[in-house]
């Protein structure tokens, strides 16, 4: 990874939600804008996706964020889907 | 078997039995002491502003139990509430509330249940059932089209659920009869026992089936033939053609796997408390995740009354353990309960630990919550109790817990009261609010829910409440109904703000009209949806205010109730445990301060029209036409 460079990630399940082929795909973007104005850049829109799991690099496990958090270089952002609840998307 | 005394008989309304009108117009009264009965016929008015479920308990609560009422004797009352959709052709609302004084908390008791009782009771022609005093010996009611009757239950004692129910049914001589009854937890008076209906559907919550208990009652039977009708069926067609057109796209995470499918959605993002809510990372949490325990012990799938979604598991294993199909399968509350909060990965241990609460009739989340606390206590010396992460322990405690032996004796009182009994430094591991253990949703990450675990007169609960995360995002029906109210969403994940409050004042007022109507929180329903369902009820126009002002007599009325019980604002708090910051997993770090959340209290009073104690106001009690409570 670059330096300035945070991951968006999408598993398999977050990739069939959005029509993608394949198992996962990775999406490199730049830092300083929070994930919600990355998707928005990259003109991806998860309905059913508000929290996002961060992982800064050499961190053991990510840690629960909001799409309002603000990347940091070499941060790995990995969707959650919500399960349960209605969904209108 | 022989019958008490003749049947009491009351006919149903002339609009109820011409399908005009979902209200039969009969509530039904039984005295066991006295094994009078008699029905209430209460005005219309009376229905169009409380219209069932909680806000039909906490009316008769107030009005006819009086106060400080010990709740496990014979003044305490135990009321089954159908609301005013129970029974009708909408989805979802195939659901009844019951309720009563606590004997767990001293607080309102109020639990609803899925299944196909409530609608069963509708269609036997009664509104609700508000049951008085203690029998001398153990009796169940048996109600049939607009008759009841009082029977002995001597040879049901001590029964298991699945056994008693077939006892019933065969003794009745209808296999079409719906049983709610308690099993051998609720006749041990077990502080947390559940009022159990066909078996798997629990009025979990609160020890509702030691109230049951304590009055001799084993079992309610029920079997009514008269359809539940509507004063404008059509209009109540848009709502049910909009269900039917799009509840696969809308429910498809219940109708893949039901709240099971959540188990690793709510592990990830931090919602799922583990080892009494000291750790946040749990090996093996995949294993009780539906997708891995399905190929095990799958069978089948069912349904409640009126709902395509069929969410609710039917699980078996032959073998160690051998698990019955009768009693359902996990879901995602009773698996974390009694799974990570336990440490426990096995999913056969958990869904033979699921099983055994239903038999005995025991709530999940209470066992797995007072399991926890013992075994932490255990660890630390304090009792020789179950252990953590064994499985065997885990349920023989169970056991234990429903028949009151050896410890399970001091754990049938529930986590609060034994951390009393253990003194010192006992109460720092206790996780309850109002004395009733949290449910699976941690208020370290879900802070504005945990507020609400405060906050309401049930003690801590996770149904009528702002879901923090489910309103975090766009597109949901949380933000929908917010949208409607004015109120900016999605709102922010973290922490209390004054616009979360905002949000939790709606979202509360709507899930308690939910359980006065009483309908399935997975529906995701917004106000127009509810507005056309009442409307084509009263035959008249309900407004989006007037769902609002159902929802908030509830939680105006469970305030009322929870100042006459002698609460008071300094108990609207959290035990020690919940502010316990995690080291590591995904919600590291975070969480409430006690100081925190008291400082959002008076906010949250403001705006529901309450003084600086928390009591609401004259001004309060009269916008919603419930002066008549003011003491």
């Amino acid at each position: 990874m670059q330096t300035g460079q945070a991951i968006l990630q999408f598993d398999a399940a977050v990739c069939k939600a959005l029509g993608w082929d394949g198992e996962k795909r990775f999406i490199p973007v730049p830092t300083g804008q929070t994930i919600r104005q990355a998707l928005e850049a990259e003109g991806i829109r998860l309905p059913r996706a508000a929290i996002a799991l961060v992982k800064p690099q050499g961190a053991s496990s990510g840690q629960t964020s909001d799409l309002n958090y603000v990347l940091q270089s070499s941060d790995s952002v990995r969707f959650l889907f919500q399960i349960s609840g209605g969904s209108l998307s | 078997m022989t019958a008490k005394q003749q049947p009491f008989s009351s006919p149903p309304n002339p609009e109820f039995l011409a399908g005009q009108s979902p209200f039969a117009g009969q509530v039904l009264q039984i005295d066991l002491s006295s094994g009078k009965i008699w029905v209430d016929k209460p005005e219309s008015s009376f229905y169009r502003k409380y219209i069932g479920g909680r806000n039909f308990i906490l009316h008769y609560l107030l009005t006819e139990m009086p106060a400080q009422a010990d709740p496990l004797g014979p003044e305490n009352l135990l009321i089954f509430a159908p609301g005013l959709l129970t029974g009708t052709a909408l989805p979802g609302t195939g659901r009844h509330a019951v309720g009563g004084k606590s004997p767990l908390t001293g607080a309102l008791g109020s639990g609803e249940a899925g299944g196909w009782w409530g609608a069963e009771l509708k269609q036997a022609g009664f509104d609700a059932v508000v049951i008085h005093g203690r029998a001398a010996s153990p009796v169940y009611i048996w109600i049939k089209d607009g008759v009841v009757e009082i029977r002995d239950a001597a040879p049901l004692w001590g029964k298991l659920t699945a056994e008693a129910q077939q006892t019933i049914r065969q003794e009745l001589g209808d296999e079409k009869i719906r049983v709610a009854q308690i099993g051998p937890a609720g006749e041990n008076l077990v502080r947390f026992a559940a009022v159990m209906h066909d078996v798997n559907r629990a009025a979990g919550r609160s020890g509702l089936g030691a109230v049951m208990g304590s009055k001799n009652l084993k079992a309610v039977a029920v079997r009514g033939t008269t359809a539940v009708g509507m004063a404008d069926k059509s209009l109540l067609q848009v709502v049910q053609k909009w269900v039917t057109s799009n509840y696969k796209d809308m429910l498809g995470w219940a109708i893949a796997a039901g709240t099971s499918g959540s188990v690793l959605f709510n592990y990830s993002a931090g919602a799922t408390a583990i080892n009494n809510y000291r750790d946040g990372v749990f090996e093996g949490i995949e294993q009780l995740d539906a997708s891995h325990f399905f190929p095990k012990i799958l069978q089948d799938r069912d349904t409640c009354n009126r709902c395509p979604v069929r969410c609710k598991l039917v699980v078996t294993h032959v073998g160690d353990p051998t698990i019955s199909p009768e009693y359902g399968g996990p879901e995602y509350e009773s698996i974390g309960a009694l799974g990570p909060l336990c440490k426990i990965n096995d999913p056969l241990v958990v869904a033979k630990a699921i099983e055994l609460c239903a038999a005995y009739g025991l709530d999940t989340i209470s066992t797995g919550g007072t399991l926890a606390f013992a075994m932490e206590a255990t660890e630390k010396r304090l009792v020789d109790g179950p252990r953590f992460g064994d499985g065997d322990s885990l349920l023989a405690n169970i056991h234990q817990i429903a028949h009151r032996e050896g410890l399970g004796n001091q754990m049938a009182e529930g986590s609060a009261r034994l951390a009393i009994e253990l003194g010192g430094d006992a109460a720092d591991m206790l996780a309850v609010a109002r004395g009733q253990e949290l449910p699976l949703h941690d208020p370290r990450l879900k802070q504005t829910m945990a507020m609400g675990y405060a906050l309401s007169a049930t003690g801590a609960d996770h149904m009528h409440n702002l879901n923090d995360t489910f309103a975090s995002f766009d597109g949901g029906d949380i933000a929908a109904r917010l949208k409607e109210m004015g109120v900016p969403a999605p709102l922010p994940l973290w922490g209390i703000s004054e616009h979360k409050i905002e949000g939790f004042y709606y979202e509360t007022a709507f899930k308690n009209f939910f359980d006065c109507a009483v309908i399935c929180h997975f529906y995701p329903y917004e106000y127009h949806h509810m507005v056309d369902a009442l409307s084509a009820a009263f035959g008249e126009t309900i407004t989006a205010d007037g769902i609002n002002a159902i929802g908030l007599r509830a939680i105006n009325l469970g305030r009322l109730f929870l100042l006459r019980e002698g609460f008071t604002s300094a108990d609207d708090a959290l035990s020690a445990r919940t502010y316990r910051r995690l080291a590591d997993g995904p919600i590291a770090g975070k969480g409430l301060t006690p100081e925190e959340l008291r400082a959002w209290l008076p906010v949250y009073y403001k705006r529901m029209g309450w003084d600086e104690r928390g009591a609401p106001t004259p001004e309060c009690l009269k916008a919603l036409d419930l002066l008549e409570y003011s003491s």
